[in-house]
């Protein structure tokens, strides 16, 4: 185990390249054997927490999901070796790789399953670079629904990418049915999902990706979930450039706030974090960023409900009526509240202000002027500078300015 | 009849008139004996109608409607004020008028007769008197018979107070569990009425269509009718009650106690009870005296088998003449065409049908006795199955759709339509426990007595409780870990506290906490 690379950050690669982190994951390390970098995959149960207060059994590799992400270089001739701990066959795929067609892990049209106990081992050449993504391509339905699954980053054989990254951030997007009350996913599940998650976590517990002002910061972004999400950033402007396909010629980046990445897509993303403070990072479907919430509950905004609350409350002396004026009240008591096992507030997160309001497929941006370079330690919530923040200026509720309120005319 | 002859006729009345000074019924008919054998067999009667006054009776059963009726009170009610004891004690005078009668002698016959003479001459006239010769020989027997008769009459007393009795108990029962099946379903309907107005709200405010609003109304208006029929049948059987303990429909205005207790912890042994209800039932006592009187009267009819209609006479005449002549006569029935033997034959019959009625008295008492009883148990069985599965999962999945509400995982209707679920489960265990104590007054009724394990109600307890204040309480209040604060959470009235603490052990709670409806 002399060869043994514990993180492939530890000595840095040749060149400037930054490592890549995964947020709430890790790197595979490898061992060369004869020029060839050999890794070992498991699959295997394991006991996965989506946040505090919502674990599961989920399928994964190596103790996690995702799994660990493996990092080689272009023309690396690598050996993966998967044993399979689970009670039934597997495969891996590996997504978006050139490979040979025997190493392309679908069960039964490339190769026999993995039986449970087998060790297989899959051995090819790396002939591109990018972000991709390994998956299993036997039983893959309740496979994948369980989370088994990992990305495979593969670095440019060229000394570094111009611009150099100083960050470079890896992500995969995926949902689960994990319903309230559950400790399992339910892989019978085709649209209502109820968890959304970066790297199997849902927000509060994402981790947040740090940079330091002025820095090149890529994000590596997966989807193997079954839903498309439109990844957004705050604050920021990025270029969108590369995708399974490769890093994009320059020419083809494209500048965005809001990016879709589609089932079995890849994106990387590339912005200069020249913007200090906390910044949202979230899909934009709004239920992608809320944790297990009912989506048949009837709808009671705007409704007068004293008299029907008095009488609930005659019979269910527990009942909290909420959501006439809206939901927020509901991300207010949730913290307060005991709701069924195993389940987390479907909005919750508190920064300095309030009550974030957010789940699922969210995190932060935290842009500071003086983080070090190698600094991963969360620094907090940001100090807005004078002037620099929104502020109150009236308690009237008739307030307006000198002139008319601008309402639409009436025509 | 000539004074100066009749002494002529006395000395065989006199004997007769002697006898019947033997042959007497106590001037309380019984009344006394039939109290003290229903008291022996647990049934008190404090007091009847038959007891006291008009007006003692009126005061004591003001006094008794003043306040809530326990079981013991609408007994004590029934049995003071239904017409039927007065009934049971007019069949009383009217076998003790059997007695008298056939401890007397009939009374003498008297027959005269005027002679006109056809030739010249006063009239002449004559008189006899004759008596029943066979009755008086038989008068001891017949007396013996009349009285052994009138100990039948007392047990079929007996029988009769204790049949009221538990159908006082049967119908106090029904009252309670129509009273509270009234309460359950009213909750159902205020369950249902808080799920509509709720629903009308949000369509008010656009939110829920006309459909979705009309399925909630209907629901609540079904609901509603559902109550209604509810207290009808609460009312019914409440009148029911009241006709059974004796009061007129202007005397309504009572109350009843509580509802319905657990059952007890430990019922009666099967063979004891059997053993005892052989022994101790009254009308299998009528019937078996029945059978004696009739088997002596069998006996009696073969010992004077050929004795017939006999009569001894005395003979007066005196005719024109002045001639006078008196003397003793007697006529007897010669045996030629009857030799008794339909006498016979009907005192055999009449034993083989009192033999018949008592064997099957036996029969019907052994299998009312085992049909209370199985009655008894199933009707135990489903309390607990109710009260220790359902009832508790009831109140769990209450908590669980209330919290996940609360949560915003489910609406409000979802908890509303489980706490109506809940109380149908509590309607079935109303309904379990209503049968529990109609079994135990069917096996008392069978057993001829009350049990022996009343005395587990307790002193203070008259045989009914509420069981409500358990069932709406959330499951972690019942359990060990003692009182919470969140009991106080329900609306529904709370009644008196449970006074029978054996009972609650049978209603095994979990001990999983969770959120008070
Ligand atoms: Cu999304």
């Amino acid at each position: 185990m002399e060869n043994l690379v514990p993180n492939p950050a530890a000595p840095k690669p040749a060149g400037n390249r930054a490592p890549v982190q995964t947020p709430n994951g890790r790197s595979l390390p490898y061992r060369l054997v004869n020029g060839v970098k050999e890794f070992h995959l498991t699959a295997e149960e394991i006991d996965h927490e989506f946040a505090p207060g919502c674990t599961a059994k989920c399928w994964g590799y190596n103790g996690s999901t995702p799994g660990p992400t493996i990092e080689a270089v272009e023309g690396d001739r690598v050996r993966i070796l998967v044993s399979n701990h689970l009670r039934e066959p597997t495969t891996i795929h590996w997504h978006g790789l050139l490979l040979p067609n025997g190493m392309d892990g679908v069960s039964g049209l490339n190769q026999a399953p993995i039986k449970p106990g087998e060790t297989w081992a899959y051995e090819f050449t790396l002939r591109q670079a990018g972000t991709h993504m390994y998956h299993p391509h036997a039983d893959e339905l309740v496979q994948m629904a369980f989370g088994m699954m990992g990305l495979f980053i593969i670095h440019p054989k060229a000394s570094a990418d111009e611009p150099a990254i100083d960050r470079d951030y890896a992500m995969l997007l995926h949902n689960w049915a994990l319903h309230p009350g559950t400790y399992r996913p339910d892989p019978a599940v085709m649209l209502d999902f109820d968890l959304w998650t970066f790297n199997s976590k849902i927000y509060p517990a994402t981790a947040p990706l740090l940079a330091r002002t002025g820095e090149r910061v890529r994000l590596r972004i997966g989807n193997l979930s079954m839903w498309n999400h439109p990844i957004h950033l705050h604050g920021h402007r990025f270029w969108v450039t590369g995708s399974d396909g490769d890093r994009w010629p320059r020419s083809a980046w494209i500048p965005e706030v809001t990016h879709i990445i589609g089932v079995g897509q890849t994106r990387d993303f590339e912005f200069i974090a020249d913007n200090p403070g906390d910044w949202a990072l979230h899909c934009h479907m709004v239920h992608h960023t809320m944790n297990a919430m009912g989506h048949s509950v009837p709808n009671p905004v705007g409704a007068k409900l004293a008299e029907a609350d008095a009488k609930i409350r005659s019979v269910l002396p527990g009942n909290m009526s909420m959501g006439s004026d809206g939901m927020s009240e509901m991300a207010d008591m949730a913290g307060m509240m005991q709701g069924p096992p195993n389940t987390v507030p479907m909005m919750s997160g508190n920064g300095s202000f309030g009550s974030i309001e957010m789940g699922g497929m969210f995190t932060v941006l935290k842009v500071r002027d003086d983080l070090a370079a190698d600094d991963t330690r969360d620094p907090g919530w940001y100090r807005h500078p004078p002037g620099t923040q929104a502020k109150l200026v009236s308690f009237d509720p008739q307030f307006a300015l000198g002139f008319a309120r601008d309402k639409p005319s009436d025509s | 009849m000539s004074r100066a002859n009749y002494s002529g006729f006395a000395p065989l009345v006199l004997p007769a008139l002697l006898l019947n000074a033997c042959a007497n019924i106590p001037a309380d008919r019984g009344w006394v004996d039939v109290r003290n054998s229903v008291a022996a067999h647990g049934q008190e009667i404090s007091p009847s109608s038959n007891d006291v006054t008009d007006t003692a009776r009126a005061a004591t059963t003001e006094k008794l409607l003043a306040q809530p009726l326990h079981f013991e009170d609408a007994i004590t009610l029934g049995l003071l004020n239904s017409p039927q004891m007065a009934a049971i004690y007019a069949q009383l005078g009217l076998a003790g008028a059997e007695v008298l009668q056939a401890g007397r002698l009939s009374n003498p016959k008297l027959s005269g007769s005027f002679g006109f003479p056809l030739t010249s001459g006063g009239a002449g006239f004559g008189f006899g008197i004759t008596q029943d010769f066979l009755g008086l020989l038989f008068l001891p027997a017949r007396s013996r018979l009349a009285r052994a008769d009138f100990g039948r009459a007392k047990a079929t007393a007996g029988a009769a107070v204790m049949q009221l009795a538990a159908g006082i108990g049967h119908s106090y029962y029904l009252a309670i569990e129509a009273r509270q099946n009234a309460e359950l379903l009213a909750l159902i309907e205020q369950a249902a009425d808080a799920a509509s107005t709720y629903a009308q709200a949000l369509f008010d405010a656009g939110n829920l269509s006309e459909l979705q609003l009309d399925v909630q109304k209907v629901a609540s208006a079904q609901a509603e009718l559902d109550a209604e029929d509810a207290a009808a049948e609460r009312d019914m059987a409440r009148l029911q009650l009241n006709r059974e303990m004796g009061l007129s429909a202007t005397q309504t205005e009572w109350q009843l106690a509580g509802g319905l207790s657990l059952p007890i912890a430990q019922e009666d042994d099967a063979q004891q009870l059997q053993t005892l209800a052989a022994a101790q039932r009254l009308d299998l006592q009528a019937a078996q005296a029945e059978l004696a009187v009739r088997q002596a009267a069998l006996a009696f009819a073969r010992s004077t088998r050929w004795l017939f209609n006999a009569e001894l006479g005395s003979d007066y005449a005196r005719d024109t003449d002045r001639d006078r002549s008196a003397g003793p006569s007697i006529s007897l029935a010669l045996p030629v065409f009857e030799q008794g033997q339909s006498r016979l034959l009907r005192a055999q019959a009449e034993v083989e049908l009192a033999q018949a009625q008592v064997d099957e008295l036996r029969i019907d008492i052994s299998n009312e006795v085992q049909s209370a009883i199985e009655q008894l148990k199933h009707a135990r069985h489903r309390v607990d199955l109710l009260g220790t599965r359902l009832l508790p999962l009831r109140q769990s999945i209450v908590e669980q759709t209330q919290t996940r509400a609360n949560y915003g995982l489910l609406g409000v209707f979802e908890p509303l339509q489980a706490k109506q679920q809940k109380y149908a489960a509590e309607q079935g265990y109303l309904n379990a426990i209503g049968d529990y104590w109609l079994a135990r007054v069917a096996l008392a009724r069978a057993v001829g007595g009350r049990l022996p394990s009343d005395a587990q109600i307790g002193a203070a307890q008259t045989g009914i409780e509420s069981f409500k204040p358990l069932m709406d309480q959330p499951r972690s209040i019942a359990s060990a870990a003692g009182p919470s604060s969140q009991s106080s959470g329900e609306n529904t009235a709370q009644p008196a506290p449970s006074r029978q603490p054996a009972a609650n052990s049978q209603h095994a709670h979990s001990s999983h906490s969770g959120v008070s409806p």
